[in-house]
């Protein structure tokens, strides 16, 4: 409930001023505040335990710039992606990286140079009273869900062969929304055994492309929400613990995103990788 | 907080609600493939990336719905791709805009009717044979010659790459010439930088030189305020007469030089109008992978007209059948004659 009023306070606020920015800030200090204030009556949280992973993916993505072509460009690249978290009783705090960069090609045989960057920040609320025990690096088996808001940005650039005075086009966002999370440890096997998910929604985006025509670097902002920018992913992930402070993961992430203005683009990536953790 | 009986459902509809995005065939439900390849869609394909993207609608005069229903007729269910081809192109040439280009991998299709529907107005073997007589001076594409002070070279093409140092030069050789004759004709167009490169040696303070009105949007008459765009001078600096030779050949990149010529006080351009083309091109490729190639802006000179018609000269001349039959460049000796 407090996530949902921050969120829908920070919504109306949005809307109302032209400096996001300051906004964006403030969005995640309020719950990062109330967590501090909870974090000083439980001893639990005071024991919080980070975690950082770092792993190497093979990415398999597809995307129609639509000013440049109605044909899809795909293929596969390698990626890498980083993953630190923080876990306590009542706030969890997620931070990813990922970058990936290669060629795809078209159904002529054309290709594009395409790279993307994703930054995600992610807070999770426990929502199952199981607290830090129960998510990645817990010992306690059975399920927990935590909730909460997500600040994420995407660059994503195409540089395409062939194209005539211009020939490159990208989009930067950054968004807030809601992140949800799913641990589940699997009773036996000496608790080793634990798997993950996740799914993060930015509702509001601050939008950045190129122009409707002309060179790449003139470009353009805007506030946008789900009609105009809509991201959608998940994350599954199956852990192994080696020991208490290590554990290795496969992970395979979706992601799909679409801008919805006059430069329409629709971008989706399957990525799988494994990774390697370590707690704290 | 949850019940366990509540939560377990939450779980389970969350975990549900992820395998199937995550396994469901996800991006292809979602809308992310390739369109259809039918005659007619390729047809409205092409139709509409003009019909959104295309610049030149306000100064056309083309009323590009009667255009698509006019073609259309001739899309039928057994058409082949070559005749598909031939009409695309021939819904294309309606818009007589050299920048305006249909490639395929058995054929590509450019209006050229900026300067097949006119005298050709230059001969380059008679140039060479007759009036430079062989002999002459080579920098990067440039010919160049100087004879009776009065100096001389030939760019044929500006997308043929010449570098600072060879325009500087060039110009260091002119410099104790009492006059000079640009010839650009028959130069179809191509890196602005390089034309830049040259007029830069004209130039006596920087000087605002054309405006660019970007296409902003798929309503015909979007268009950006033109962003104006300025040149700076390059040393050593040319300032005493200068003759240009044109025809309609000279299109594109080589009719923005020429309009950029036409600002100054010691320029004379003689010959033929230039072909226009002014505008800056863009690519698109259609769902069945050929190129389009479309205007996707509008070049206007340095007080803010539409030069896509071309620029005319200041002294007409021409070669005529006569002329090409006796080995004369009438237009060549027009230009001699007012350095004199």
């Amino acid at each position: 409930m407090f996530i949902c009023i921050v969120i829908k306070c920070e919504l109306v606020k949005l809307k109302r001023m032209y400096n996001g920015v300051v906004y964006l800030f403030l969005f995640f200090l309020l719950p990062a505040g109330g967590n501090a204030v909870m974090a000083q009556g439980s001893a639990l949280s005071q024991k919080r335990q980070w975690s950082v992973e770092g792993g190497g993916y093979w990415v398999y993505s597809t995307v129609i710039d639509h000013p440049f072509s109605s044909l899809s460009y795909s293929g596969g690249t390698p990626g890498a992606g980083l993953l630190a978290s923080t876990t306590g009783r009542v706030a969890s705090h997620f931070l990813e990286l990922f970058y990936t960069a290669g060629d795809r090609t078209n159904a002529a045989n054309a290709e594009v140079q395409d790279r993307c960057i994703t930054a995600a920040y992610s807070q999770g609320y426990e929502l199952t009273g199981r607290g830090r025990e129960s998510g990645i690096g817990g010992r306690e088996s059975g399920i927990s869900v935590k909730a909460g808001p997500l600040l994420k940005a995407i660059y994503s650039k195409r540089t395409f062969d062939g194209f005539v005075n211009v020939n490159s086009s990208y989009e930067f966002t950054v968004g807030i929304g809601a992140a949800l999370f799913v641990f589940y440890r699997v009773e036996g096997l000496q608790d080793r055994l634990s798997f993950s998910g996740q799914m993060g929604i930015p509702v509001v985006n601050y939008l950045r492309q190129p122009l409707f025509a002309g060179e790449a670097d003139g470009n353009e902002g805007k506030v946008a929400g789900p009609g105009s920018f809509l991201d959608l992913n998940g994350r599954w992930a199956v852990h192994f613990a080696i020991n208490t402070t290590q554990q290795i993961s496969v992970n395979y992430i979706w992601e799909y995103y679409q801008v919805r203005t006059e430069r329409k683009v629709e971008s989706a990536a399957h990525r799988v990788g494994l990774a390697y953790n370590i707690n704290f | 907080m949850l019940k366990p009986i509540a939560y377990r459902r939450f779980c389970f509809g969350v975990s549900a609600m992820l395998s199937l995005m995550a396994f469901s065939g996800c991006e292809k439900t979602l809308g992310l493939k390739d369109p259809a390849l039918d005659a007619p869609s390729v047809y409205e394909e092409a139709w509409t990336v003009m019909d959104q993207r295309y610049a030149l609608f306000g100064i056309k005069g083309v009323d590009w719905k009667s255009v698509h229903d006019q073609y259309k007729a001739s899309v039928t269910a057994g058409i082949t791709k070559q005749e598909l081809f031939r009409v695309i192109d021939n819904m294309l040439e309606t818009l007589a805009d050299g920048h305006v280009t249909l490639m395929s991998s058995f054929d590509t299709a450019t209006y050229l009717g900026f300067y097949e529907l006119y005298a050709k107005n230059f001969n380059y073997s008679n140039l060479l044979n007759n009036y430079l007589r062989n002999d002459y001076a080579t920098i990067g594409p440039i010919i160049y010659k100087i004879q009776d002070s009065v100096g001389y070279f030939y760019y044929g093409s500006f997308a043929a790459e010449i570098s600072d140092a060879d325009v500087n030069k060039l110009f260091q050789a002119m410099q104790d010439t009492k006059g000079l004759i640009v010839d650009v004709r028959n130069n179809t167009g191509g890196d602005p930088a390089n034309a830049e490169r040259i007029f830069r040696h004209f130039l006596p303070d920087k000087a605002l030189v054309r405006y660019e009105a970007w296409k902003s949007g798929t309503a015909h008459d979007a268009l950006a305020d033109p962003s104006p765009v300025y040149l700076s001078p390059a040393a050593p600096v040319y300032r005493k007469p200068v003759c240009v030779l044109t025809n309609r050949s000279c299109y594109s990149t080589c009719n923005d030089f020429v309009s950029y010529l036409s600002g100054l006080a010691n320029v004379t351009i003689v010959g033929d109008q230039t072909g226009g083309g002014g505008s800056t091109p863009e690519s698109y490729v259609m769902g069945n992978g050929w190129r389009l190639q479309y205007s996707a802006s509008m070049t206007l000179s340095a007080d803010k007209k539409p030069i896509e018609g071309g620029i005319l000269p200041d002294v007409a001349a021409s070669i005529t059948w006569l002329d090409e039959g006796t080995g004369k460049d009438p237009i060549l000796e027009a230009a001699y004659g007012l350095l004199q």
